[in-house]
């Protein structure tokens, strides 16, 4: 098992007069260059919109990892079942991430939260929180604004 | 109007679990990483996240995204009628993409078939076939866009902003 490269995508994004959106799709090789791959969205976009009177309002660049086999998930698992971590300290920009179907042995055994809030003690959650709040290869993470996420304010389970 | 790049990068993680539902987990990173750095952070984060989860990850996406920073009135169109480009390639597997609301004058007479002899397609279907920026497009198998098999307009149903209707 290995995460393997696919070919990237260049993804248009575009809307009409009544607020309808639609995606143009294009695959480039796995193996370009991504100065080269941003020069090909920024060059493309142009010629798509001479075609259409949608407005491209946008555009992505697609950089896709996938394993080379897939296998099957043990039963008991449940990806609705999953770990909410909040970050921040300023109550009007916490932000959250998600991790489906939470390893339960990382969900509090006993104390009034039990069942309810995970163990951020543990070392694997530990790590991945670290990570999140200092950051990891040379990048933080942050919120949708940019903005660090800081320390971890609470981490519990829930159930979609 | 220019594109500009969104503040942040999205890295997202995708999950499956034994009742083959899907679910993934979406981390930001500032906008301004360059992409091979956060790549490195992808894979840096998979052990750490496959750790904490008993579904199986399936693989994941760095996604750089730019908008436009200001959005006009958008004159009359349809985004559900498309232009409809199949074509061939290297391993003779058939390709397709679409481009939503065609204008009249890139189509033929019939108001169907795409009109190839029309400059603004001719220079879209060259950069296709030809390569555009030192990069050739290619097909989900890697194998590169050769030629146009067809291309023509068809009504297809699309997702409206916010309603999730999706097609």
């Amino acid at each position: 098992m290995a995460l393997v490269a696919l070919t990237m995508r260049v993804r248009l994004l575009w809307r009409d007069n009544d607020g309808a959106e639609s995606t143009t799709i294009v695959n480039i090789p796995a193996a370009t260059g991504f100065g080269s791959a941003l020069s090909f969205l920024a060059s493309w976009r142009p010629l798509a919109s001479a075609i259409s009177s949608a407005y491209c309002y946008g555009a992505d660049l697609l950089i896709r990892y996938a394993e080379n086999e897939t296998w099957p998930a043990p039963a008991g698992t449940d990806v609705q079942r999953e770990a909410v971590l909040i970050f921040g300290a300023d109550p009007t920009s916490l932000a959250a991430v998600h991790v489906p179907s939470i390893n339960l042995e990382y969900v509090l055994a006993s104390g009034p939260y039990a069942g309810i809030a995970l163990d951020t003690a543990a070392p694997a959650l530990a790590a991945f929180i670290a990570a999140l709040a200092s950051g990891l290869a040379g990048v933080a993470a942050c919120d949708p604004l940019a903005a660090d996420l800081g320390e971890l304010a609470t981490a519990y389970m829930q159930q979609l | 109007m220019a594109l500009v790049l969104k503040p942040t990068i999205s890295v997202v993680f995708q999950f499956r679990d034994n009742d083959n539902k899907s679910s993934t987990t979406e981390i930001m990173i500032p906008g301004a990483t360059a992409p091979a750095t956060a790549l490195t952070f992808a894979a840096a984060m998979v052990p750490l996240i496959s750790a904490l989860t008993d579904s199986t990850l399936m693989g994941f996406n760095v996604i750089l995204g730019f908008r436009e920073a200001a959005v006009p009135v958008i004159g009359m169109s349809d985004i559900e009628n498309k232009a409809v480009f199949l074509l061939n390639a290297g391993n003779a597997i058939k390709s397709s993409l679409t481009v939503p609301s065609p204008l009249e004058s890139i189509l033929q007479a019939n108001n169907q078939d795409v009109d190839h002899a029309n400059a603004a397609v001719d220079a879209f279907e060259d950069a296709l076939t030809l390569g555009l920026s030192g990069v050739q497009p290619v097909n989900a198998s890697g194998s590169d866009l050769t030629s146009i098999y067809d291309a023509y307009k068809q009504n297809r149903r699309s997702h409206l902003n916010g309603r999730q209707r999706k097609g």
